[in-house]
């Protein structure tokens, strides 16, 4: 626990010094800012609905979990969650109506404080000084991270749900994904909005795919995952062209992150056996069965998420039943298990790298 | 040991037939007799367990709902969300509430969109008796559906009284409580000719819920809250007619309104607890009519008809909601009729068969909903043999689901056939000793919910099958020295529930399987006693413990594999005094369950404290000329205890309430 603290601590100055960066979902690995060894991650655990029971826990390099006292119980879905420049990780609790903001440092108990926000946030970008959070009802919240405060509220013409969120220059892109009508009904929609950082301005939407839930940035591509409407029409990942406006369908997915320079994605479909599989953005090719000597039980299990380490390839691949803490395979480039673990959370959806 | 009991069951031939309607006394037809002997109640002498509680029991004792009631009976399992709004169901030693029926004067009280019945709609304070049969009750001449239910919860509703030879009748009562809990009702009753009397009567409560209670959130100072957004408001309208036939047939028809507006506050959120806009209306309308008759000494028959109505709207506002609001609103219908006849040929054989036809349909706006019909038959057929040592009963019961969709497609249709044998045999004659075992084959259908809510709801599900066998020891003791009556029953049994109905996630939608299974094994005790004081005083005792291993057996590989099921204490139990004086009557009262895990996985961070609560009660009945008044006086929660039956859906501290009740 000592050890990882004092690498955490040296990864979060090294990163403090550093400002501006763009960031989506899965910008969570400080990939620009940190060294090549694998120390440890933060796990962000949602918890389980009803229950309050989101927390963080602590993976080391030698595969010990803790979860300090100090980051239990958080709030009611931590939905989201980035490594900011500051150091700092900002955690999204939708049910809480919250942002918690957690110090891990080398030298402290690691602890957290809470920034009630006016909406149920959903995910996190970074751009500048600021955390910019999608929220339920068509807003976005900009919080100040020097302040720990909410400076700005913006309502986004034309937008109901909003979830993922990703920065690409000054450009904020976000999933405009479902509205509820009057009946309870739920229509989903396949907007994309555009907003400009720099002159506070929409910009013009992009049409993707039905009930667009995620984005990430890899250089200057844009990914979206499309969840579908749960009955015929599937989770769908594409290549968002952000010039023209329209997706390039890549696979059906549920899962992506950044790995390797490539995009890992996986699909659970509850029908077929949970599929692999890897997008290389410069040659526009799939590769199937990425991970060759991954365990077996990934193939039933539900993924929950996916992460690799920047700098030594590997990856964490979560899966949940939504009831028990969840399992982590630790896998190596070609998915050899390194190690298998509890994550001492329920519903692991996010781990952030440090040295 | 002098033990004399029966002597009530010979009287009764004496009572010409029209006096049995709704059990008035009338002085001009039934001599005054003293009765000294005691006899054992259901709860020893059934061959399946029963418990039973009285009104004036309940009363007494200070119980403010049903669901407190029945958290009192041994093997049930009452999920509640606190408060006087707050959703109540039964799980019957922990096979899900879906397994257990609910009765109303002995028809059936159904929701085949929820599979589930919300208890809290009922008033103990217009309820007779309460009574719990795991399996189901003795009576042969019962509704099918209740035979096909692995427990029922039979609620009787309040027989009209008449005071000397008065021919109406009135009830007036008030329950106060705190947090703006008033709760009025008025009865009258007027008997009709000799035979008949109606009943009409009416009730409205209303509580604000806003109690105080105090949040531990992690690595905080504790904080002193009130709960909010959790008011209700309830009507209530009934009518009934009884009628008592010189053929010694009875009729009893209830017509029955009941109106409901609850606030639902939800879970405590941390750093967001006062955020719950959701509200829900129920509006139920049913009327039902019980006919019974013995032909004969050999021949009884029963026919009972009910039509039920219920709407439902629920609300919630939040920006998430594109109108800055939404509603879902439903509507339910349910048709039944069953016919029941038995027959005693002789050498102390009883059969009977019980036919029950039920029509439910459900009706929406929302899009998703194809309008479900079901079309449902119960066909069982039940023999009992008993002689002075040895009884028993033996059923099964045949069903045949029908299901029909407006648009879509529907479920399949399901045919199950549910037996059940319960023994009871007594070792030695004379001494009310009881050795009993039963088994029984029940299954739940597939609720409409499970079947077409939204995206959730699966067409290709199984019913959920329960087996459960049970055996135990009865004893009853009656009169001897000061003490005037005991009863002990203790019951060990072994359930298993296979193809759980269970929501299972699809990436952030929950889709309805047949997943789990279960197995459940455990003992219930109940133990009672009255005792005989100086100065004309006597003492109730009664207590009840159960201990439960209700086990996860679905996936060996699964974390919670083996684990203690969500929300099941391994030990629980009560215990009561209830102190008879002729000045006051005092009622003192302990219900205790131990920890309990809020998930599948038996972890640190999933467990609910142990929680004991207290209540003292004051009673008080005064005879004024032909008129009595009641008052009870209670306490709840007295110490002031900070728990959850259900995590984050805090229960009221010590709170204080008041009934009067004017007897006319």
């Amino acid at each position: 626990m000592k050890e990882f603290n004092y690498l955490l601590g040296a990864t979060l100055a090294l990163a403090s010094a550093l400002t501006m960066s763009s960031c989506d979902d899965d910008d969570i690995n400080v990939d620009d800012l940190v060294d090549t060894s694998f120390h440890g991650a933060i796990l962000v655990n949602e918890g389980s609905y009803g229950n309050n029971n989101a927390n963080l826990t602590l993976y080391s390099k030698d595969g010990t979990v803790s979860a300090p006292a100090t980051l239990q119980g958080m709030g009611e879905t931590a939905n989201d969650a980035l490594l900011a420049s500051d150091g700092k990780v900002y955690v999204a609790i939708t049910g809480s109506n919250a942002i918690a903001i957690a110090s891990i440092t080398s030298d402290a108990v690691p602890y957290y404080s809470i920034v009630n926000i006016p909406y149920q946030p959903r995910y996190l970008a970074e751009y500048g000084q600021w955390i910019y959070i999608s929220c339920y009802g068509g807003y976005l919240v900009r919080l100040n991270k020097e302040s720990a405060s909410v400076d700005q509220t913006i309502k986004l013409e034309g937008a109901y749900n909003l979830e993922g969120v990703a920065v690409m220059g000054d450009t904020l892109y976000v999933c405009n994904s479902y509205k509820v009508d009057e009946q309870y009904n739920y229509i989903y929609l396949n907007d994309i909005l555009t907003y400009s950082l720099k002159d506070s301005k929409l910009g013009p939407s992009k049409k993707t795919f039905v009930n667009p839930n995620r984005l990430t940035v890899m250089d200057d591509k844009l990914f979206v995952l499309g969840f579908g409407n749960w009955v015929d029409i599937p989770s769908q990942l594409g290549l968002v062209d952000i010039q023209t406006g329209e997706t390039t369908f890549i696979a059906n997915a549920t899962r992506m992150c950044k790995s390797n320079g490539m995009l890992l994605f996986a699909n659970c479909d509850y029908v077929n056996p949970t599929s692999f599989g890897m997008y290389d953005p410069l040659s526009g090719q799939v590769l199937d069965n990425p991970l060759p000597k991954m365990p077996e039980a990934l193939k039933t299990s539900t993924v929950y998420f996916m992460s690799t380490n920047p700098k030594n390839g590997e990856t964490l691949i979560g899966v949940s039943d939504y009831s028990n803490t969840s399992t982590i395979y630790h896998v190596g480039q070609d998915g050899t298990l390194i190690r298998e673990f509890d994550s001492k959370g329920i519903n692991t959806n996010n781990a952030i790298f440090l040295n | 040991m002098e033990i004399v009991y029966g002597l009530l069951v010979c009287l009764l031939p004496a009572v010409p037939a029209c006096a049995l309607a709704g059990q008035e006394l009338n002085d001009t037809t039934m001599r005054e007799v003293s009765v000294s002997a005691t006899m054992p109640g259901r709860n020893t002498s059934s061959s399946m367990p029963v418990q039973q509680m009285k009104r004036g029991e309940m009363m007494e004792l200070g119980m403010t709902d049903l669901a407190d009631a029945i958290r009192r009976m041994a093997g049930a399992n009452v999920k509640d969300y606190g408060g006087l709004g707050g959703m109540k169901t039964v799980s019957v030693r922990n096979m899900g509430a879906a397994h257990t029926a609910v009765a109303l004067d002995g028809i059936p009280v159904s929701n085949s969109q929820a599979g589930q019945i919300d208890i809290g709609r009922f008033d103990i304070r217009h309820l007779e008796s309460v009574s719990l049969a795991v399996g189901h009750q003795e009576d042969l001449l019962q509704s099918a559906r209740l035979l096909a239910s692995a427990a029922v919860l039979s609620l009787e509703s309040r027989k009209p009284t008449f005071l000397k030879d008065r021919r109406w009748g009135l009830d007036a009562m008030c329950t106060a409580g705190q947090w703006g809990e008033v709760s009025p009702s008025l009865e009258y009753r007027q008997r009709i000719g000799d035979c008949t009397t109606l009943s009409v009567g009416g009730g409205f409560a209303r509580s604000d819920g806003t109690y105080p209670y105090t949040l531990q959130m992690p690595n905080s100072k504790p904080m002193r809250l009130k709960r909010s957004n959790n008011g209700i408001w309830q009507y209530r309208t009934e009518a009934e007619l009884r009628q008592a036939f010189r053929n010694r047939g009875t009729l009893t028809v209830r017509a029955y309104d009941y109106t409901s507006d609850r606030e639902l506050p939800g879970h405590v959120i941390f750093h967001n607890v006062k955020d719950s806009h959701e509200s829900l209306r129920d509006d139920i309308r049913f009327v039902q009519a019980l006919y019974r008759q013995n032909l004969s000494h050999r021949w009884s028959i029963m026919a009972q008809g009910k039509y039920n109505h219920g709407r439902s709207k629920y609300r919630d506002e939040g920006v998430q909601y594109a109108a800055g609001y939404t509603q879902e609103r439903y509507t339910q219908q349910e048709g039944s009729v069953c016919a029941a006849v038995s027959y005693r040929p002789h050498g102390g054989w009883e059969l009977a068969l019980s036919q029950d036809g039920v029509l439910s349909t459900l009706r929406s706006e929302m899009k998703y909903c194809p309008n479900p019909d079901r079309l449902s038959s119960y066909t069982a057929l039940s023999a009992r043999y008993g002689n002075a040592r040895f009884r028993a009963t033996a059923s099964l019961v045949g069903t045949v689901i029908n299901e029909h969709v407006q648009r879509d497609k529907a479920a399949d249709d399901i045919r199950h056939l549910s037996p059940s044998v319960a023994l009871r045999y007594t070792p030695w004659t004379g001494i009310p000793l009881h050795l009993r075992a039963m088994y029984k084959n029940t299954f739940r259908p597939p609720s409409f919910n499970d079947l077409y809510y939204r995206s959730s709801g699966s067409l290709d599900l199984e019913p959920e099958d329960a087996q459960e066998l049970s055996a135990g020891i009865t004893f009853f003791a009656g009169q001897a020295g000061s003490l005037r009556r005991a009863a002990i029953t203790a019951d060990g049994y072994w359930n298993r529930v296979e193809n759980k109905i269970v929501a299972i996630p699809t990436t952030y939608v929950w889709k309805m399987r047949n997943y789990g299974l279960a197995n459940m094994s455990g003992v219930d005790v109940t133990a009672s006693a009255t005792l005989t004081l100086p100065a004309s005083m006597y003492l109730d005792i009664q207590g009840a413990y159960s201990w439960m291993r209700a086990i996860d057996l679905t996936d060996p590989g699964s974390k919670s594999y083996r684990n203690q099921l969500p929300y099941t204490p391994r030990h629980s139990g009560n215990a009561g005094l209830l102190l008879h004086t002729p000045w006051l009557n005092v009622g003192y009262t302990i219900v205790a369950a131990g920890k309990r895990y809020i998930l599948a996985q038996n972890i640190p961070s999933n467990e609910v404290e142990a929680y004991h609560d207290h209540t003292l009660t004051l009673s008080r009945e005064l005879k004024m000329g032909g008129c009595s008044l009641s008052v009870m006086a209670s306490a709840t929660n007295l110490l002031d205890n900070n728990y959850d039956v259900i995590r984050y859906y805090p229960m009221p501290g010590r709170a204080f309430h008041i009934t009067l009740e004017f007897t006319l």
